[in-house]
């Protein structure tokens, strides 16, 4: 049985900080932690400890920050703005090729896979 | 080890092929599509079988390691009895302590000191009291200094009640290496106390103080008091303190009429005079209400109200966990750390480690842990070490270090390894209780031999036995346990 935020299922016996991490796009441990001090939910706690008052804290709280869906959109429409604008980024991604000066002599795969101007998101 | 491995086989037994076969499947009978013989879903359809059958359970499978199962599966119980049919114990008293003919080294605890010491968690749970069947323990030296040093200070001289000391003018620190026994001696401490003052004494105790800021209770925000409370850990404790002093808190009328809501949410009033301490420990369930309250804190006052004519032992074990990280895992909601001080229940224990809150007869009496981060808190506070302006927080707490000064400053008491005598004594017990494991030396026949004598045989090999175990471990308690062959 999981426990629904935020539309996901994260597993009941997760720790709140961990699963909110693990399974929503665009939280990570720091802003995990983060969430868990605003609503009040200790370190350890697991969640099915949740109540559903805190629940809706933290989906409130998840509401206000960009993250999956919106967070994926920015990416791809700020690599669409560098792609508009000629930058050597923007190329690089459209030519599926490594942004961050990585070498192209072998390998490159994993910028073959996920740049192109509609990235792809693991 | 080796009765637990007979017993209880760690090993897990072969899975059979036939678990893994899907080929009765192919026979079984196709359950029928629709009508009288549909089965009904849901979860509470199960077939109920013979009622009088009980269940069979496997017997000592466990997941846990050798260390965690001793605990888990009661080991203790299969151990040999230490009763009046096969080996005479006594049991540790101050009576008996000061009796110069009553020299038994080796004690246990008497049954009711055992309840309360157990109920407030005091032995703890790598201490191999799985050896025999209830714990025992070593007189030596330490305890009988502690007990003029503590005890008497803290409970009073026998009938001399009023020779007893605030306990902000009686806090001593335990000090030592690992295995040497400070935790034993501070459960000998306390059964000392409830022993010399006829359990006419409060023990506070806290076996693991690091709980109030490891981030395992929930938190929430008390602006009265502007504290963080803490009602899981507040509620378990105070269970385990009434649990322990049950006897002597119904002796203790309330000193002010107190209010409060109790579990079936009535309107809850108990009156000065009339209802006692236990009423309100028993009855009050806003020690674990999650929301503000100030149950903690009359709680508090009732004690050092009562202190005067009840002494009020306070002992903190582990305490350089929670002196030496005052760094909680917790955190405001401004994602700022939460400081130990900030906590109701943490800044109760700062308090009385620096003697701020006083009881006016009692102690204080903390150990610290070898298991823990060697930060400079607690040696400075003890005034072993020099404060150094260029420790960061996290290297020395200045402001608990300097709490800890104050008030006339703590006192060490450096724990010493046992001597050959008392290391011999300790094991010549282990021996008469039937768990020590001694062989003779035997050697090989010689040519022309039919058979060979052993090279040393009774009392030589005890002898032997002895000296060996206290070249390798200076007398360390714990170490003994460890280089010792025990049969069980």
């Amino acid at each position: 049985m999981g426990v629904h935020i935020f539309g996901k299922s994260i597993k009941h016996n997760a720790l709140v900080r961990i699963g909110l991490a693990k399974r929503i796009f665009g939280i990570g441990y720091q802003s995990a932690e983060k969430i868990c001090a605003k609503v009040g939910i200790y370190p350890q706690m697991r969640m099915n400890q949740l109540t559903e008052p805190q629940i809706m804290s933290i989906n409130k709280e998840l509401s206000t920050m960009t993250i999956e869906g919106h967070l994926k959109q920015k990416m791809i429409d700020d690599i669409k703005a560098k792609r508009r604008i000629g930058s050597y980024a923007g190329i690089r991604h459209a030519l599926g090729l490594p942004v961050r000066g990585q070498g192209t002599r072998n390998n490159a795969n994993t910028a073959k896979k996920m740049n192109r101007i509609e990235r792809r998101f693991r | 080890m080796l009765r637990l491995a007979l017993r209880q086989p760690l090993v897990r037994a072969p899975v059979r092929a036939s678990q893994f076969s899907t080929f009765s499947g192919l026979y079984a009978k196709a359950a029928p599509p629709g009508g009288k013989n549909k089965a009904k879903q849901g979860f509470g359809n199960k077939k109920k079988g013979d009622p009088t059958k009980t269940k069979t359970r496997k017997a000592g499978m466990t997941h846990l390691k050798f260390r965690d199962a001793v605990r888990q599966l009661g080991y203790e119980k299969n151990a040999p009895a230490l009763n009046e049919a096969n080996f005479a114990l006594g049991t540790l008293n101050a009576k008996a302590l000061v009796d110069e003919e009553q020299q038994q080294s080796v004690v246990k605890y008497d049954a009711p000191t055992m309840e309360k010491l157990v109920a407030l968690k005091s032995f703890k749970k790598f201490q191999y009291h799985e050896m025999f069947s209830q714990p025992t323990s070593m007189i030596t030296d330490n305890t009988r200094a502690l007990y003029e040093e503590f005890v008497q200070r803290a409970v009073g001289n026998g009938e001399e009640a009023e020779s007893a000391v605030p306990s902000s003018a009686n806090r001593v620190c335990l000090i030592g290496e690992k295995g040497v026994g400070k935790s034993t001696l501070m459960t000998q401490v306390q059964a000392l106390a409830l022993s010399q003052a006829q359990n006419n004494v409060i023990l506070l105790h806290f076996d693991h103080p690091d709980a109030v800021t490891n981030g395992t209770s929930d938190y929430i925000f008390n602006p009265k008091l502007n504290k963080y409370q803490q009602p899981m850990f507040t509620k378990r404790w105070i269970i385990a303190f009434r649990k322990a002093n049950e006897k002597v808190l119904k002796q203790l009328a309330l000193s002010q009429d107190v209010t409060f809501i109790n579990k079936k949410k009535e309107k809850t009033t108990l009156k000065s005079g009339e209802n006692t301490v236990w009423d309100f420990v028993e009855q009050n369930h806003d020690f674990g209400k999650v929301g503000p309250t100030s149950a903690f804190q009359t709680f508090v006052k009732e004690l050092q109200h009562h202190s005067a004519n009840v002494p009020v032992v306070v002992t903190v074990d582990n305490v350089n966990a929670v002196v030496n990280e005052t760094v909680s895992k917790y955190f405001h909601p401004d994602y700022t750390p939460i400081h130990l001080t900030e906590f109701e229940m943490g800044s109760f224990l700062v308090q009385v480690l620096s003697g701020e809150v006083s009881f006016a007869r009692g102690g204080v009496l903390m150990a610290e842990s070898s298991d823990n981060s060697s930060a400079h808190t607690l040696n400075v506070g003890l005034g072993l070490e020099e404060y150094d302006p260029y420790y960061t927080t996290a290297e020395c707490d200045y402001d608990v270090a300097s709490g800890l000064l104050s008030n006339g400053g703590l006192r060490t008491y450096q724990l010493a390894n046992l001597t050959k005598d008392e290391t011999r004594d300790l094991i010549e017990f282990w021996e008469s209780a039937g768990v020590l494991q001694l062989r003779d030396y035997p050697r090989k026949p010689k040519a022309g031999e039919a058979t060979a004598e052993a090279e040393l045989s009774g009392d030589d090999v005890f002898e032997k036995a002895v000296h060996n175990s206290y070249t390798l471990t200076s007398g360390n308690v714990g170490g003994l346990v460890n280089v010792t062959n025990f049969s069980f």
